[in-house]
């Protein structure tokens, strides 16, 4: 999401002045966001090599029986490979917006900058979105196979 | 003390634009929350046909490691809705009490989350090292 799409939302939506935040609600802030940085990262780590691990073994997968057998992988796989490789890019692309999030984070802690603090937002939102659309296209795929095979 | 209370130490212009980021946030946070709820629901719904059933297959631990997931994803799924309260309360009033709640509900559904990825994969090294074990004996 580009900064400028947030910063096109009318003011009116805003009805209420906002509420200054004192020194002592900024520390706590700092503090939670501190200890919410790292679980992002090293989620954002396993999420990445999760989704090579599953490349390489569906890889391997496929091509033990091309080497071993001496057979063309049959065309199941050729669907085994696409969904793993989908899977695969989705899962590096939500650990990398976690790990950005996580270093935005890290660089409003160190810099003290209102930008950073700013992107850690918009990149959390992101990761939230991205999730919640996966899940409803998987939902709909769901549904529609349901369907398919319901009708039978 | 006044100084505290006056003092602003991040502009509200940025305070502003996290509200808009936040009104936009919480509804993701909201549909997320009750996907897992309807998930955990039936995932509950299966446990309890299995149970009534007394199908051989699943055992006294396994229905009981289902139920903790079950629970851990409920905690979840309400942290989430929490967030989202607390989210939609900061995008409306402005409140800087309500941005940071929202941000301590995150902090522990970041929190749990990692935790529970933690303790999956220490169980599943443990389950390949026992496997590797058993495999070598026989």
């Amino acid at each position: 999401m580009k900064e400028t799409d947030l910063k096109a939302a009318s003011p009116q939506e805003s009805p209420q002045p906002t509420e200054p935040l004192s020194v002592g609600r900024k520390g706590n802030l700092d503090i939670t966001i501190k200890g919410t940085r790292g679980w992002m990262g090293f989620l954002g780590v396993v999420i990445i090599i999760s989704g090579a691990l599953a490349a390489i073994f569906s890889l391997l997968t496929v091509s033990a029986s091309v080497v071993f057998l001496g057979t063309s992988p049959p065309s199941s796989s050729w669907i085994l490979i696409v969904s793993v490789l989908i899977y695969t890019g989705v899962s590096i692309y939500l650990g990398v917006l976690l790990l950005s999030s996580s270093s935005h984070a890290k660089r409003y802690l160190r810099q003290d900058s209102e930008t950073e603090l700013l992107k850690y937002h918009v990149k959390m939102h992101t990761f939230f979105k991205v999730i919640g659309i996966i899940i409803i296209i998987g939902l709909s795929v769901g549904l529609i196979l349901i369907m398919a095979f319901s009708g039978r | 003390m006044q100084t505290d209370q006056v003092s602003s130490t991040i502009s509200i212009q940025t305070l502003d634009e996290i509200r808009k980021v936040l009104r936009k946030t919480r509804g993701w946070l909201v549909f997320l929350a009750v996907v897992s709820f309807g998930s955990t629901l039936l995932s509950l719904v299966s446990i309890l046909i299995s149970v009534i059933r007394g199908s051989g297959s699943s055992g006294v631990l396994d229905i009981l490691v289902k139920l903790l997931f079950a629970g851990f994803n409920i905690a979840l799924a309400v942290f989430l809705l929490q967030a989202s309260q607390s989210g939609k309360r900061y995008a409306e009033s402005g409140k800087a009490e309500e941005l940071t709640t929202y941000h301590d509900r995150i902090k522990t559904y970041f929190t749990i989350t990692g935790l529970l990825v933690l303790i999956s994969l220490a169980v599943a090294v443990l389950m390949a090292l026992i496997g590797s074990g058993a495999g070598l004996r026989v």
